[in-house]
């Protein structure tokens, strides 16, 4: 009886075993606080850290194996951008378009408003 | 009396006192969103809230809020914060212009499968004697820019009591919800924006799962609480 035990026992383990917490979407880290910070009081300060932020997003993503949050690669880019580091810009936009084919259509525009930009230099 | 007879005097007990407590009514989600499952849009471009409240912040710190859950239930959403700066380059980050264009236009310019405009109803803070409480409330409608149609719509709303006593006004899983993060905002009676998160907990959860999330196309069944008429206007 008392093996019986044992077996029924161990093999509540075995199965809780199986039964691994799903894997995670994604990560997200401190996003939403930061931008939030950013909206309140829009210093370079804010800034600063939001785009730590997206990058950490990125890199943990990356080592946790997961697919970089929609978005992230593309604000990033699009930072990018406004600092006037436009071939970083477009690394970040090739990855979103990557990562996402469904956008596209929208990384195709913000690429155009770019070389425009370009252009017009 | 005899013993048939107690049952069935209980039993009608019983179906009187339910009849008397109206509690929620459940419905399946492909039910209630049938046009979603049909549709599977995958790319959801958020528009800027239209905010229906006094607080002028509300707005900008809303949209700080929604990309991360929506994502989570398994759509793609587009960076809000491009999307706004490009609609306001186009002059549609205000209310009516954004409200007024047809969704198809989001297809053209974003490629998006579906737009989501959200009202904020209530961000406002009512004092009392006795402290005072934090209502947050919002109206989502997702809808497609292929066809026009309204693919989902709901809305939510929790009340914080921020007194400090323990009785707070939402009921169920919001009340539960609202009572962990009271503490929390006891002390910044101002910020919203954990309250907002809460609600958009609760609202999304009643949203169809799309193509990223593992369980897309496995929750037709799942039971969500019907929406009176009134909530969807």
């Amino acid at each position: 009886m008392k093996i019986i035990t044992t077996v029924a026992v161990l093999s509540i383990f075995l199965f809780a075993g199986c039964v691994t917490a799903p894997k995670p979407m994604y990560t997200w880290g401190d996003y939403s606080s930061s931008l939030y910070n950013l909206k309140k009081d829009p210093q370079e300060e804010n800034l600063n850290k939001h785009k730590q932020v997206l990058l950490k997003i990125i890199e943990d993503s990356r080592v946790s194996g997961l697919r970089v949050p929609p978005g992230v690669y593309c604000e990033y880019g699009y930072i990018m951008v406004k600092e006037g580091k436009s071939s970083e810009a477009l690394l970040y936009y090739d990855l979103e378009e990557k990562t996402y084919p469904e956008s596209t259509v929208f990384v195709q525009r913000l690429k155009s408003q770019l070389t425009k930009a370009k252009e017009q230099q | 009396m005899k013993k048939g007879e107690l049952i069935l005097v209980l039993l009608s007990m019983v179906m009187f006192l339910s009849a008397c407590v109206q509690g929620p009514t459940y419905v399946s989600k492909q039910k209630a969103f049938p046009a979603l499952y049909e549709e599977r849009p995958l790319s959801i471009v958020v528009l800027p809230p239209i905010n229906m409240t006094s607080a002028a912040d509300a707005k900008e710190y809303y949209a700080t809020t929604i990309a991360e859950p929506l994502s989570y239930a398994g759509y793609y959403i587009y960076p809000i914060e491009v999307t706004n700066d490009i609609l306001k380059n186009e002059g549609l980050y205000d209310t009516e212009s954004s409200e007024g264009l047809p969704p198809e236009k989001y297809k053209q310019f974003f490629g998006a499968d579906a737009v989501m405009y959200i009202k904020i109803l209530k961000w406002d803070t009512s004092y009392f004697v006795l402290g005072g409480n934090v209502t947050v409330a919002v109206d989502c409608l997702l809808k497609s820019t292929t066809t026009g149609r309204d693919l989902w719509k709901y809305r939510g709303s929790i009340v914080v009591d921020t007194s400090g006593n323990s009785n707070n006004s939402g009921g169920g899983i919001a009340g539960l919800v609202a009572k962990l993060i009271v503490t929390a905002i006891a002390t910044a009676t101002t910020d919203y924006v954990p309250i907002a998160k809460q609600v958009n907990l609760i609202t999304i959860s009643s949203m169809p799962y799309g193509k990223y999330n593992p369980n897309f196309d496995k929750d037709r069944d799942a039971q969500i609480i019907l929406q009176q008429q009134e909530a969807s206007k």
